[in-house]
């Protein structure tokens, strides 16, 4: 009998860990001038996992979205720019940003290496936390895209 | 006869103070307890499985299969307005997609999304974010395109298939690498 449920849980943690899923929420945020923030990122296997966070400057326009390096006009204090997050741990990252120009638009992408392997190709996942910035949080967002013509 | 007054009176007295009692019971106004609950936007990604590794044959051009197929779901949950919601895969490099002893480069890896019955290199630029990840190393312009999701929850599955082509005599070795995959909310 103790066999049985031995080999069911073997089985159930072999699915769950082969399933490499992570959630950001929100995956967007409007703010008005100062900033202050944050996102929770969330871990849901059953294996620990390392995040980097980049932030990356971008403009948008009927093309698409386009990144560069983080503006010198936008000051960024990320609380932190890299964790290692348990099994199904949700961690939160907080931040302050004041834009000099503004609307300033930013994302923080969370890259995350959940296949490590040593031979092959690991997959890292990427989810990004967009953050638009104007003189007033309503309807950010949707003003910053109506100016690009979206 | 007095004493028949004075109980009757006694009695109405009792009756009429537990009137009053009843009467003196007073109730709060109805006050409310607001009750909120604020739900973020989010957005999921998960693979499976979380690598890829290859067996090479030297047959041919020299090819190598992949242990098997990736496949790539995105949930998410929107409010309405946004613009499109995407999912990319691109390689590490251009040029060392996988290193060891030599370096594969991008253009020996092919990728099949879903049922494209076509193995494309993965020579090309993100579709809609060329600026992003690395150029000329995108496994298709996009794994998916959603323009203007409508507001709740999003699912997409998308799976994507891997081989290396045109690879000619490899030297022997581990060859390693990174593929990113990621979705995005605009």
């Amino acid at each position: 009998m103790k066999i049985k449920y031995l080999i069911a849980l073997y089985i159930f943690l072999a699915f769950a860990s082969g399933i490499f899923a992570q959630t950001m929420s929100p995956a967007v945020a409007e703010y008005g001038k100062k900033a202050n923030g944050s996102f929770k990122l969330q871990n849901n296997t059953l294996q620990p996992v390392a995040v980097v966070i980049e932030p990356f400057s971008f403009s948008v326009d009927k093309d698409g979205q386009h990144f560069r390096k983080l503006d010198a006009t936008v000051h960024l204090d990320l609380s932190q720019t890299s964790a290692r997050l348990g099994p199904k741990e949700i961690h939160e990252f907080s931040y302050k940003v004041k834009c000099d120009v503004l609307p300033c638009t930013f994302s923080l992408l969370t890259g995350m290496i959940i296949g490590h392997t040593q031979d092959g190709l690991a997959v890292r996942v990427i989810l990004p936390h967009v953050v638009y910035i104007c003189e007033k949080q309503k309807d950010c967002r949707a003003g910053v895209l109506r100016a690009a013509g979206l | 006869m007095s004493r028949k007054i004075y109980r009757v009176l006694a009695v109405a007295a009792l009756l009429f103070a537990s009137v009053g009692v009843a009467e003196a019971q007073l109730n709060s106004t109805a006050n409310s307890v607001a009750l909120s609950m604020t739900v973020g936007e989010s957005i999921t990604i998960s693979t499976t499985p979380a690598n890829v590794t290859f067996t090479y044959s030297p047959a041919g051009a020299g090819t190598a299969t992949a242990s098997g197929p990736i496949t790539v779901v995105t949930t998410a949950n929107v409010l309405a307005g946004h613009q499109w919601i995407q999912g990319f895969a691109w390689l590490g490099s251009t040029t060392a997609a996988l290193s060891g002893p030599s370096s594969i480069p991008a253009s020996e890896v092919f990728a099949v999304i879903n049922s494209n019955p076509t193995p494309m290199p993965c020579t090309s630029n993100g579709w809609k974010s060329p600026d992003f990840g690395v150029a000329g190393a995108f496994c298709g312009g996009s794994l998916f395109e959603t323009d203007n999701p409508p507001a709740g929850a999003f699912t997409n599955t998308s799976v994507l298939t891997l081989s290396l082509n045109n690879l000619g005599a490899v030297a022997p070795g581990t060859y390693t690498g990174v593929l990113n995959i990621e979705a995005e909310v605009l």
